[in-house]
């Protein structure tokens, strides 16, 4: 309940005239259906007290004129403004959520239970928002009308209005009670129907259709379907015994308490004569309408739960504690970079990623981390981004520790190429910039295209910077091919002018000649700048000023390459093992 | 939904579900309608009947031992009658459907697997299918609701309709007013479709956004640029531009909503109310207790009547979305299988072989002619997109292509699909590890458990048994977090050698590794090759690769360049030559001279 007051109070904030007008809708609605009742009940009692044509006809006209009045209000508030105002709703609450969505540390995505509830809150956040708002209007709707409708009971006999309000207590409790056990039979099928929805991912996506094609692994997943289907099933049968004896009780407590009621009234008619001929009728089908009320309300607070459980989720996603918080000095040009006895792991009770390390990088200087796959490289260049923070050591730039920096200002220092980079479906330039670009600035996005070798593919898009990447939304969008995707990646580092440049494995996609000459370009134009190049190709990195050699998180070796080849270590021996094969075949002998 | 389906084929849709649904369940459907119709009598009769009974008893001078009799006896057959109702909906209904669905499918998957790989490039295919595969199994269930809701009003609508006439055949004018409105009920409908329409691309445009947002994929991204600037941008025009597209279609829809409204209820209920009170005040030729239950009775009918619109619009909607089902399930595969049987042995080779992808301007693959001999290593090499993973696709019959390609002399195509790709383990490029345990991910195929030792030696060989052995449950570890937190992740290059692992799992007659080595580092890469020779000394080996490095082993090296072969030849024999492959691979290795 107070996770949905708080949420009631965000929608309030985006859009207070939701609020009201929703209230209000309620509100109507709900004198509605008392009006109703007590326009049967006038006609009743005239057509009981055997009024003349005129009075019972003209109670019909007056109703109507209420009707086309009332209608008019529903179709404006559910036709023209409903739809308008959550349109407003929808962008109003993303711009918050993704505004927290990018401040959050990169950390959470790691948490596969944080995360699956942060992606159930950016899924999420808009049905339930309106789900909340309509289950409150209809429950003002109800409220309101239960209580007119008490009224109007009433008035025509005390004693069947608390035997229909003792009725609707035990079929309240009753209605508690299946709840509960929906609820835990929906616990229970939750891990099956998360297994069933990654199976309909396998055979769905393109990714996987080449390996369900070429092995036998889909009769493995269809076993594992079969298998999944055949517990969700006997769980199913198993609740559905006890759900079907609740519902028997539920109805047969409901019909019974309709007919006892019915059979009251008719012996306070017949027999006793304290209820007229127009009141029997109004008291009948005002019983039914209470029935009905009750159990939609029943049915709406069962829902309240299901929203309060989500809001638990989105509320914890927005004020989840960021521990890559911002510092406040602004970060000036790159002089240094120093690392000092690094340490961290991805995750309490994870192996360290890093452990020891000690680096030291000046400004201009050439530096290639290499080593095997999972040595800690890639780890190393995102916690120089503040991507993580390290648990125990510590980095400087220019002397300070880099968390003492504000993010956005030590960000823009940085420019990365990551193994994993991605492309975005907009425009070429966009892409390029990483972010909205200017007409003035396509200049820059094309020298920074030139430099990463696209050039020659740039001339071919038809409309040049401006051409759509992906066909996402652009029916003549290019589909690039995955070296060409790198070298925008690469030209977006190239563009950003930043004072570091880290580049993963830039070159794992590109074919030997596009290697050669990203190498070229990346060294002309980095001159100033000072880059660091990952990699487990140690042709691209023999140049650099300095090589460190990770193993099992740790610095094992360091120094160019010439010292390195001398010290005959590691390096020297992953070199020549690489070289091995080229060596002698070139000249073909 | 592209566009307005025929009444023909929405008829024929919805029939086709209800096959489906009848095949996994029969009586499913039956039964579901025999409840409503029942729980909708029962209702009539408690609701309607009984209260005229009950009224005119009271008018009627009957006494209230036989009036309240009455009632009790039909409250014991209606209590009766519940336990039925709830054992049906509650127990033997929910169990029936996940048959249903299960049944579904398991046929929608078994397509999935059976169609040619180019459906997944077709987008306008691709948009069906993933729909299919999205919604089949919820539609049954919805169309099954359908059809109930629909039970439902036809026979409330019938027993009312039958009690007011029998009382009053005037009453059958009222019933017709509402018929009155199905031209605005049609224009509104078509508004509605049209709005759909209009707001569906600005929605996914949304949608794109809100995706970089929240994918892992795109988060670091989103940290080091200004792309979140961007998206929200895009996110906030698009939501402008809904809410113009809302205006403009909610007014004309609200007018039609409004008078349709007013039509059904103010003509109809109340113009019924009107005779009724009329006939029982104005001329006195109407029972007290018949008026007030026609009163309800047109109340009821007005009600069926507005809502058969919007049941008779489930029918179409669903049919919109059975299609796509449809289409799928009948779709004939392209690429199927012939019944010749495979030789014992022989050469892959290709005569004259193009290939071209749908909606492309040139040809992947251009008058391709090669061998790849039964125990040959053979190198593909060449710049990225020289149609390299093309022609691996070719090989492994997941399209055809213009031409030839021979098996033992027989066209592939001459040979059972299932059985010719058997020949083959393959190692794909974007390789993707199954939420399985290793073991399972090892062998992709189900396997007796005298089969686990293998599995260790597949481990092995690629490398990986000793990682494997650290797990929890060793080959029986859960791979990915998908469902489990325990279970593993493996980096990059692990995940590569579980996909060579598979490669040792079997015997083949032709091990196709596509750049097998990507994510390896130089160490692993190096054991990999030498471990793959030896694996591979009875059969063949075609690999491709752009690092030269590992093409000089091989048997022959085919050098694509544009969809054609360039060169071809042994490393020395193209050393000599001296043309495109010399130069390159002197490239790439002036950087390994000491």
């Amino acid at each position: 309940m107070k996770n949905n007051l708080w949420l009631l109070r965000r929608i309030w904030k985006y859009v207070p005239g939701y609020v009201v007008w929703m209230a209000t809708e309620g509100v109507i609605w709900g004198i509605n259906h008392s009006v109703s009742i007590l326009y049967m009940e006038k006609l009743f009692d005239a057509l009981g007290m055997g009024a003349d044509f005129q009075t019972a006809a003209s109670i019909i006209l007056w109703y109507a004129v209420y009707l086309a009045f009332f209608y008019m209000f529903h179709h404006w508030y559910w036709e023209l403004y409903n739809p308008k105002v959550r349109e407003k709703l929808h962008v109003a609450m993303h711009g918050e959520l993704f505004a927290q969505a990018v401040s959050m540390d990169l950390a959470k995505y790691d948490d596969p239970a944080f995360y699956n509830d942060f992606v159930w809150a950016m899924d999420q956040a808009f049905p339930h928002a309106v789900g909340l708002m309509e289950d409150t209007g209809k429950l003002i709707n109800r409220v309101v009308a239960s209580f007119t409708l008490t009224g109007v009971l009433l008035s025509v006999d005390t004693q069947m209005a608390a035997v229909i309000f003792t009725i609707a207590a035990v079929r309240i409790g009753l209605a508690l009670l299946a709840n509960r056990v929906v609820l835990s039979r929906q616990e229970a099928i939750n891990p099956l129907e998360r297994k069933e929805l990654y199976l309909n991912r396998v055979f769905q996506l393109p990714d996987y259709a080449k390996q369900l094609r070429v092995s036998h692994v889909a009769q493995l997943l269809l076993g594992e379907f079969e298998r999944n289907v055949r517990q969700k099933g006997q769980i199913i049968s198993g609740y559905g015994k006890r759900e079907a004896l609740l519902s028997f009780i539920q109805s047969a407590v409901a019909v019974a308490g309709e007919s006892g009621l019915l059979i009251l009234v008719l012996y306070k008619t017949m027999v006793t004569k304290q209820v007229g001929l127009g009141s029997f009728a109004v008291a009948v089908y005002a019983t039914w309408k209470m029935a009905w009320l009750l159990r939609d309300m029943v049915d709406r607070l069962m829902k309240y739960h299901e929203h309060g459980i989500f809001v638990g989720k989105m509320i914890r996603f927005l004020q989840c504690q960021k521990n890559v918080t911002d510092g406040t000095l602004t970060a000036c040009d790159l002089e240094s970079l120093t690392v000092h006895n690094l340490r961290f792991s991805y995750g309490k009770g994870e192996a360290c990623a890093l452990e020891s390390v000690n680096m030291e990088i000046k400004k201009g200087e050439k530096i290639a981390i290499v080593g095997y796959n999972g040595a800690g490289k890639t780890t190393l260049t995102k916690l120089l981004m503040r991507l993580y923070d390290p648990d125990a050591g510590e980095i400087l730039y220019n002397g300070k520790n880099i968390k003492e920096y504000t993010l956005k200002s030590l960000r823009k220092r940085v420019a990365a190429v990551f193994q994993d980079y991605r492309i975005f479906a907009c425009s070429v330039a966009e892409n390029v910039a990483g972010g909205p670009c200017m007409d003035s600035q396509y200049p820059q996005v094309e020298k920074a295209l030139g430099k990463s070798v696209f050039g020659e593919c740039l001339m071919q898009l038809p409309k040049g910077v401006r051409t759509s990447l992906t066909r996402e939304f652009d029916p003549e969008g290019t589909q690039l091919s995955g070296g060409e995707q790198q070298k925008i990646a690469i030209a977006r580092a190239f563009f950003k002018d930043a004072d570091l440049i880290i580049l993963d494995e830039p070159s794992s996609a590109l074919d030997p000649d596009a290697e050669y000459a990203l190498n070229q370009a990346i060294s002309e134009y980095a001159d100033q700048k000072t880059v660091i190049f990952i990699s487990h190709r140690l042709s691209t990195t023999r140049n650099a000023d300095r090589i460190y050699m990770f193993e099992q998180g740790r610095v094992i070796e360091s120094g160019t390459h010439e010292q390195l080849l001398e010290a005959d270590g590691k390096y020297a021996h992953m070199f020549r093992l690489q070289a091995e094969k080229y060596r002698g075949q070139a000249s073909g002998q | 939904m592209e566009q307005k389906m025929s009444l023909k084929r929405t008829v024929q849709n919805n029939l086709f579900m209800l096959r489906l649904v009848h095949q996994s369940a029969p009586w499913l459907t039956a039964a579901s309608v025999a409840e409503t119709v029942f729980a909708t009598l029962a209702d009539f009769i408690s609701g309607t009947l009984l209260l005229r009974f009950a009224l005119n008893g009271i008018s009627g001078g009957k006494s209230f031992g036989q009036v309240a009799g009455t009632l009790l006896l039909w409250l014991v057959i209606r209590i009766l009658s519940q336990g039925l109702l709830s054992f049906y909906g509650q127990w033997v209904y929910p169990v029936r459907m996940i048959r249903v669905k299960r049944d579904i499918h398991t046929r929608v998957y078994q397509k999935a697997t059976s169609v040619e790989l180019g459906c997944y490039e077709n987008p306008a295919y691709y948009d069906t299918f993933a729909k299919a595969v999205a919604e089949c199994a919820g539609r049954a269930e919805q169309l099954i609701q359908a059809v109930k809701g629909l039970a439902f009003l036809v026979v409330s609508f019938s027993t009312n309709f039958a009690l007011a006439v029998w009382i009053d055949p005037v009453f059958l004018l009222f019933a017709l007013i509402p018929i009155c409105t199905v031209p605005l009920q049609a224009r509104r409908n078509k508004l509605g479709y049209e709005k759909e329409m209009a707001v569906r691309e600005e929605n996914r445009r949304k949608d794109y956004a809100r995706r970089t947002f929240f994918l892992a994929d795109y988060a670091k991204e989103m940290r080091l640029t200004d792309m979140p600037l961007l998206m929200t941008q895009r996110f906030r025009e698009s939501g402008k531009k809904v809410a113009s597209i809302l205006a403009g279609f909610g007014r004309p829809m609200a007018l039609l909503g409004y008078l349709i409204y007013e039509c059904n209820e103010l003509l109809t209920a109340l113009g019924a109310t009107l005779y009724a009170v009329w006939r029982t005040l104005g001329v006195g030729s109407m029972g007290y207790g018949d008026c007030i239950v026609i009163v309800d009775a047109i109340d009821n009918i007005a009600y069926s009547l507005t809502e058969s619109a919007d049941a008779l619009l489930k029918f179409q909607e669903n049919a919109l979305y059975i299609e796509n089902l449809r289409k799928f399930l009948d779709y004939e595969p392209q690429l199927t299988g012939g019944g010749q049987e495979l030789p014992k042995e022989g050469d892959l080779v290709l005569e004259n072989v193009s290939f071209r992808y749908e909606g492309a301007h040139k040809d992947a693959l251009h008058n391709v002619s090669m061998r790849f001999g039964a125990k040959e290593k053979v190198a593909i090499v060449g710049h990225n997109g020289a149609g390299k993973t093309t022609l691996v696709k070719l090989l492994l019959r997941l399209y055809d292509g213009e031409g030839h390609i021979r098996y033992g002399g027989v066209d592939i195509r001459e040979f059972p699909l299932l059985d010719y790709r058997d020949m083959f383990a393959c190692v794909m490029q974007d390789f993707h590890v199954f939420a399985l345990s290793v073991a399972d991910n090892v062998m992709l195929r189900p396997y007796a458990p005298d089969e686990e030792l293998a599995v260790g030696e597949a481990l092995r060989k690629a490398g990986l048994a000793g990682e494997v052995e650290a797990f929890p449950e060793g080959i029986h570890t859960l791979m990915t977090k998908e469902f489990d937190e325990k279970g593993v992740q493996l980096s990059g290059g692990g995940q590569q050698k579980l996909a060579i692992a598979h490669v040792y799992s079997k015997k083949n007659r032709f091990v196709l590794l596509d750049e097998p080595s990507s994510a390896l580092d130089p160490i692993a890469e190096y054991e990999m090759y030498g471990q793959m020779g030896k694996a591979c000394q009875d059969c063949g080996m075609i690999f491709i690769s752009h690092r030269l490095s590992s093409a000089v082993m091989a048997d022959r090296i085919y050098l694509m360049e544009d969809g054609r072969v360039a060169e071809c030849g042994t490393h020395r024999e193209l050393m000599e030559k001296g043309a495109k492959y010399a130069e390159m691979f002197r490239k790439q290795a002036q950087n390994y001279e000491e």
